[in-house]
């Protein structure tokens, strides 16, 4: 096959692109292991923004709501996502297609409105009922809203590139329910359960809007620790932080495309 | 080609359990309708056995009910009414993960996350069978089917025909009472499509199990079945053995879906004789009432220079002049699109390596009072 050659603009075009990209985040992490507290000058290789933030108990809890939040809330919009990414799968080809519009308009809808919807919704609600005080709880509610869309479509396209006839087939070999849903369904679309665990994960991680509208005073999580913190000034041991959060996103991000080219290897292109 | 006796001993349990309860597999059908929507009708009061041991074919055009009859045999979909048994069992509202009956998918419907060893092994597990019963029994029939170095392999690596001899091992491994086949050779090319004909008519015959089997293809129907039911519209039209469905077709449908036809309507008839569009034709037989149509085989028609003497002289043969108008050179066989006194008649004549007969020839077409066969529709 011949080879065609990229036109020299477009290549300058690219590599900016990736300059513009990956320079910030490269001057984060660079800064995170600077040995003095200026963010214009390099002056030598330290670990001590590290060890500050790690004696740091405001970053440690910060970084315990996140986890807890970012885990909690993907596991419930995993569960709930693969069953309604089913039943659209399911009902696809009936009157209730038009229901997918449903799913896809949370993605569209910007962060704000929904971080300000789900805080009247819930300050409204804790003053009728007395119930969901802002905090974690609402926290994970709303992050599981807005993580579900994203799970749902996953497992919608995964069932949609199953070929149709190997439910039949399960059921024929002798298959009742619950084994088809632990030998079959479950198994058939382990790619997107990973994936969208993987991706509600780091949605959730990395959220400042949402969480920022629904939390109370003790749920800070990550995000909303650098915003306050940043108010102050940016100090070096914000740099560590958003060095490690570059490096947990990575991690994830690799064990997800390990998983993803493993199920590709055993299933050739079906992914 | 390996005898008879020691393909047997591939399926020694098999071939024994069988002759013990050959009657585990016959089937009966009993008034089974089935509308989809309002409209739809896939099935229309369907009455239908078939016998222990049977390759029986359901043959029709797409939309013709096959598949859906067949879904209602595996239970994966249901009828609106009437009944299914299965040895004499009613299985009518058995859900079909407990019924002793497995299918090939036209599409195969391997699982793409498991390999070809765990496929085939599938619904052993799925039966609670144990691990080292399981793999004997994978490998014995996966040796028999010669797919034994396949095992280790994915889906996804194999070919068609490859698929197609997996899906048909997953299903045999269970030993079911009744094999289902759904067009299971409709996406293979016409070489290895017709290998896998002969392949599954020996393969039934030597496991002496009741094979039901779905197609379009009239030709595939004939070379594998032991009787053929034909569907039109969700009802059958007729049910017989390949030569009785081909030289007696009881409806216009039947004698239009195999073979070649030339069909005329008959107007009158007296005695030997019938009045059709093609001319006076003399027939058989005086006996059977009333005939609304007369079919003539392509394949039976003679076909000699004007003048000559013909086939046989002096027998009493229908003897027709006509004009070569197209002609279809296929090798072992030519086919002549001929006019007749303006009717449109197809011949088929084996290529016996004499002259052929050219575009605008005048040729005498013969035709056997034993061949016009008569149909009352």
């Amino acid at each position: 096959m011949r080879q065609r050659r990229a036109h020299p603009a477009f290549a300058v075009f690219w590599w900016l692109v990736l300059l513009f990209l990956y320079l910030p985040l490269a001057v984060v992490v660079l800064f995170s292991f600077n040995a003095i507290n200026s963010a214009a000058t390099f002056a030598g290789f330290s670990l001590r923004w590290y060890v500050s933030l790690f004696s740091n108990d405001a970053v440690i809890h910060a970084f315990y709501n996140s986890m807890v939040l970012a885990l909690s809330s993907s596991v419930i919009a995993l569960v709930l996502g693969t069953f309604l990414g089913y039943g659209l799968y399911r009902h696809r080809g009936r009157r209730m297609g038009w229901l997918i519009v449903l799913i896809y308009l949370p993605i569209v809808m910007p962060d704000v409105v929904f971080g300000i919807s789900d805080m009247t919704f819930f300050v409204r609600l804790n003053s009728m009922f007395g119930i969901l005080k802002p905090g974690m709880l609402t926290m994970i509610i709303s992050h599981v809203t807005f993580e579900l869309p994203f799970v749902a479509l996953l497992i919608y396209a995964r069932f949609v590139n199953l070929d149709a006839a190997l439910f039949d087939a399960s059921k024929d070999l002798y298959a009742g329910p619950i084994k088809r849903a632990l030998y079959f369904v479950i198994p058939a679309i382990k790619p997107a359960l990973v994936a969208g665990f993987f991706l509600a994960f780091t949605l959730s991680f990395d959220d400042f809007v949402i969480s920022f509208f629904t939390s109370g005073p003790e749920s800070a999580t990550l995000p909303i620790y650098i915003w306050g913190a940043i108010r102050r000034g940016i100090s070096p041991d914000i740099n560590a932080i958003g060095s490690l959060m570059i490096a947990a996103v990575l991690v994830a991000a690799l064990i997800s495309l390990i998983f993803t080219l493993k199920s590709r290897k055993r299933e050739g292109n079906l992914n | 080609m390996p005898t008879d006796s020691a393909t047997r001993e591939e399926f020694p349990d098999k071939a024994a359990a069988r002759s013990v309860s050959r009657d585990a597999s016959s089937i009966t059908l009993k008034g089974l309708s089935k509308r989809f929507g309002n409209d739809v009708v896939a099935l229309d009061n369907v009455d239908l056995t078939i016998e222990a041991g049977e390759f029986f074919t359901l043959l029709g055009p797409s939309g013709c009910g096959k598949t859906t009859l067949l879904r209602i045999l595996a239970g994966l979909d249901s009828a609106d009414s009437g009944s299914v048994e299965i040895g004499g069992r009613n299985v009518t509202d058995v859900a079909p993960h407990k019924r002793s009956v497995n299918t090939v998918f036209q599409s195969y419907a391997l699982f793409p996350h498991l390999n070809v060893r765990d496929n085939i092994a599938f619904g052993l597990k799925m039966r609670g069978i144990g691990k080292a019963e399981s793999n004997t029994r994978v490998e014995q029939m996966a040796a028999s089917l010669k797919i034994d170095n396949l095992l280790a392999r994915q889906i996804h690596q194999l070919s068609g025909g490859q698929r197609q001899r997996i899906a048909l091992a997953r299903a045999l491994v269970n030993e079911p009472d009744v094999l289902l086949l759904d067009e299971p050779l409709s996406a293979l090319d016409a070489g290895l499509r017709s290998d896998l004909q002969v392949e599954l008519k020996r393969l039934q015959q030597r496991l002496g199990m009741t094979f039901v089997f779905v197609t379009h293809d009239q030709e595939e129907a004939m070379v594998m079945s032991d009787r053929i039911a034909l569907l039109n519209g969700g009802s059958i039209e007729q049910v017989g053995a390949p030569p009785e469905v081909y030289e007696r077709p009881r409806s216009r449908f039947v004698a239009r879906f195999i073979g070649h036809d030339n069909l005329f309507p008959v107007s009158s008839r007296n005695g030997y004789t019938i009045n059709t569009e093609l001319g006076m034709l003399t027939t058989e037989s005086s006996a059977g009432g009333t005939a609304s149509l007369a079919l003539i085989r392509p394949e039976i028609i003679e076909l000699s220079a004007p003048g000559s003497a013909g086939a046989d002289p002096t027998l009493a043969l229908n003897r027709l002049p006509g004009r070569v108008r197209e002609r279809f050179y296929r090798g072992a066989t030519v086919e002549y699109h001929l006019d007749c006194g303006g009717q449109h008649i197809v011949a088929e004549a084996t290529n016996s390596g004499e002259r052929l007969f050219r575009i605008g020839d005048q040729v005498q077409v013969e035709i056997y009072p034993e061949d016009v066969i008569l149909i009352n529709e």
